[in-house]
């Protein structure tokens, strides 16, 4: 608590980061050269810097312990807060562009972890460009579960090889997915849900989950609800697109 | 963002010049060099230099040639480069068979061709009516006349034109709704052709990789209304080489993001590869160059690849790990240290491998040689077995080409154009032999005189016989800067990055 009082960025009744000491700004260019360090490949991706509980507690790091779950486009993490009660020995990993962003996440784990002892320690976030470097963090076939919340709808014409849903761009994310493992995706831009709707009916790697799957999984009603991006929405009234689809064996 | 692109490569354009290129006939039947936008070949079975025959929309490259290469079979040759145009020229008649355009302005252009067609059956028409028309009148004066004439005509043709022009907009927005995943067409910054020969593979610069069939053609016949569909992409970044596998499944793309990227190449290429085999990660920093070692024992063969981290490396492709780094520059900066003290990244610029061999010629940048390195397939090991270091004559080369059946390595240097020196493109060619597979001699250079086609030769592929060599000094520095500049990252001190962002409001501390 009287680290709390020196440190104004951190709430004094929670301890949580207060959201207003990390404004950012809306977008980022997904196209730019990025600066930040990127792990030259995924053997390269300390888990103990992450998971610093996971990895100490047994000894024995074996290879079955990797990231399964990644939400791209993490914003400030709401989605991987719920996650991380529900899946709680899964480790989960929030990718976010936004620098500032990133480290207000951070510091909502950390204040989490403490005040939650035993909890929240499989979550992370890291700062990445994950149009660009998902095969840098992940292996083939390592994800279970990847998220595509709310993500920019990019409406310029000109703008859409930003989107971070793309047919080129599904064919990384199907490298990155297991076969069984779910794509989710949600929007509440009609343009940008059809798209992605579009996108993933016509990859030949994607199958759609059939209504009493979307029903079954737990997940599903995470998306509009846990998410900061979606908490809005529903104060305002709004309608989300949302599409999930399965990773499968291409037909041959 | 497109205007940005365009004005830097305008402001640019004193630095932009692009590297000299040589390809060889897998038999050693012809031999070609590109610079700049010229494509000279020279004939060994005729011992003659070869005139290209381009009949297709728009004869010959407008712009830089980044990418030249032959068929597997020798029968294709393909050219491609900053003009956003692919050829295929027929090694037989070395005619161009099929254009491949990629640049969508250059669509709309057609379309105009064919309003202009209908503009001039119009104005046929109109000619009948009014014979008073000029004869000699020029084109453009003429249409303008028409178009006044027809402004004249009755309500009918109005609206007919009216219609052709709602016409035109639908099939524009239509056009648009096929290039929706792709909205920009850049220039071609690598080609690759199945081993079948049956497609034509090119990558631009916004990382996405293009595909043409070439089913149909038998022969010399013209292939026309060739369009390209998306195979792969690597999200917006420079795609800097291409190849496919020796067993022809999988084709390899290299990006300035230091990826190598394995795909399956699919039955039906042009529906898209969207199964990824798997990714070759470890270069820090773009991977340049892509070339395959095999041998009838390992028909599988690894990859082998070269980066501006001055290493080459030899992977598995099936599984895309590293098996054996070689640091190709420490070797090379030795051998310059002797002249110059200087501390820099020698970036790996080409390397091309003897077929049923496990040699490895690299090309280095700064190096007056080449640095050959051997392969141990069994042990999955490379080593640097010697340099060869070319004495007497400023030498770098830009661009590597072997025949195994002759067993010498060809090298060229020079510049699309030099800032400063007023001359045509030019290129010195160079050969080593001594690689026979059957009695593997000492690797020797090759005097001029003693090159197979000699003088004839020599002034097709560099220009001239006898080219000054400190110009090629120059040549070098120039393509080394190009490089970096294409490639390499830009790096931001903290200090300067803040600086670049001043005039961002949002950052402007409200207290």
């Amino acid at each position: 608590m009287l680290e709390n009082e020196a440190n104004p960025t951190l709430s004094k009744s929670t301890g949580l980061p207060r959201k207003r000491f990390y404004r950012a700004r809306a977008h980022s260019n997904p196209l730019s050269d990025s600066h930040f360090p990127v792990p030259t490949s995924p053997c390269h991706v300390d888990l103990s810097l992450h998971y610093p509980q996971f990895c100490s507690s047994s000894d024995q790091i074996d290879s079955s312990k990797k990231i399964q779950f990644a939400d791209i486009g993490c914003g400030f993490g709401g989605l991987l807060i719920s996650l991380s009660t529900l899946f709680p020995d899964t480790l989960m990993i929030g990718m976010e562009l936004r620098d500032k962003v990133t480290e207000y996440v951070k510091e909502r784990i950390l204040a989490l972890r403490v005040a939650n002892p035993g909890q929240y320690q499989n979550i992370s976030v890291v700062r990445t460009n994950s149009m660009k470097y998902i095969p840098n963090y992940f292996e083939k076939g390592q994800l279970s579960k990847m998220f595509f919340l709310f993500p920019d709808p990019h409406f310029k014409e000109k703008n859409h090889r930003r989107r971070v849903i793309s047919t080129h761009l599904l064919d990384e994310y199907a490298y990155a997915l297991g076969v069984g493992g779910i794509i989710y995706t949600i929007t509440d831009v009609e343009e940008l849900g059809d798209w992605m709707n579009a996108c993933l009916e016509s990859h030949p790697m994607f199958e759609a989950l059939t209504e009493e799957e979307l029903q079954a999984d737990p997940v599903v009603k995470l998306l509009s609800s846990a998410t900061e991006e979606g908490q809005k929405v529903a104060r305002n009234g709004g309608q989300t697109f949302q599409a999930v689809y399965r990773r499968i064996m291409p037909a041959t | 963002m497109e205007e940005t692109l365009i004005e830097e490569g305008e402001t640019n354009k004193d630095i932009e010049v692009a590297p000299a290129l040589l390809a060889v006939h897998p038999t050693q039947k012809s031999v070609a060099v590109a610079v700049g936008s010229d494509l000279r070949v020279f004939d060994f079975q005729g011992v003659s230099a070869v005139s290209l025959v381009d009949d297709t929309s728009g004869p010959f490259h407008k712009d830089s040639i980044r990418a030249i290469r032959y068929s597997a079979d020798g029968y294709l040759f393909v050219s491609a480069g900053d003009d956003k145009v692919v050829k295929i020229w027929s090694t037989e008649s070395w005619c161009c068979i099929c254009t491949v355009d990629c640049d969508r302005d250059r669509d709309c252009d057609c379309d105009c061709d064919r309003d202009r067609d209908r503009d001039r059956r119009n104005r046929d028409h109109d000619h009948d009516r009014d014979r008073d028309c000029d004869g000699d009148c020029d084109r453009d004066r003429e249409r303008d006349r028409d178009r006044r004439d027809r402004d004249r005509e009755c309500d009918e043709d109005a609206k007919s034109r009216e219609l052709a022009r709602l016409e035109k907009l639908a099939k524009r927005e239509r056009e648009k709704e096929k290039f929706r995943f792709s909205p920009s067409e850049k220039r071609v910054s690598a080609v690759a052709l199945s081993n079948d020969s049956l497609y034509v593979c090119f990558a631009d610069k916004f990382g996405v990789v293009w595909v043409v069939d070439l089913d149909g053609f038998d022969g010399n016949q013209m292939l026309v209304n060739k369009k390209a569909a998306p195979l792969l992409a690597h999200y917006c970044s420079i795609i800097t080489s291409l190849e496919f596998s020796p067993d022809g499944r999988f084709v390899i793309s290299a990006d300035r993001d230091f990826k190598i990227r394995v795909t399956v190449f699919p039955k039906k290429p042009l529906d898209g590869a969207h199964e990824i085999q798997s990714f070759c990660l470890g270069h820090t920093e773009f991977v340049s160059c892509l070339d395959f070692v095999f041998t009838s024992d390992y028909p599988q063969g690894f990859l082998v690849s070269g980066s501006g981290d001055s290493t080459v490396r030899l992977w598995d492709i099936s599984s895309g790990s590293l098996l054996d780094t070689c640091e190709v520059g420490a070797k090379a900066e030795l051998l310059e240290s002797n002249g110059k003290e200087e501390e820099c990244n020698l970036a790996v610029t080409d390397l091309c491998t003897f077929r049923d061999g496990t040699l490895i010629a690299v090309a280095t940048q700064s190096l007056q040689g080449i640095v050959l390195l051997s392969c141990d397939l069994s042990t999955r090991t490379l080593s640097i077995t010697r340099l060869v270091s070319i004495m007497g004559e400023a030498f770098i080369p830009t661009s590597l080409g072997m025949s195994s059946s002759a067993g010498l390595l060809w090298m060229v240097t020079g510049v699309s154009n030099l800032h400063g020196f007023d001359n045509p493109p030019l290129a010195r060619v160079r050969i080593i032999s001594g690689f026979e597979k059957s009695s593997p001699g000492d690797p020797t250079i090759l005097e001029d005189n003693e090159i197979l086609g000699g003088d004839r030769l020599l002034e097709k592929l560099q220009g001239s016989v006898s080219v000054e060599g400190k110009v090629f000094l120059a040549a070098a520095e120039a393509v080394k800067t190009a490089m970096s500049n294409l490639l390499v990252k830009k790096q931001y001190s903290t200090e300067k990055r803040e600086f670049r962002k001043r005039a961002r409001n949002d950052r402007k501390i409200k207290q």
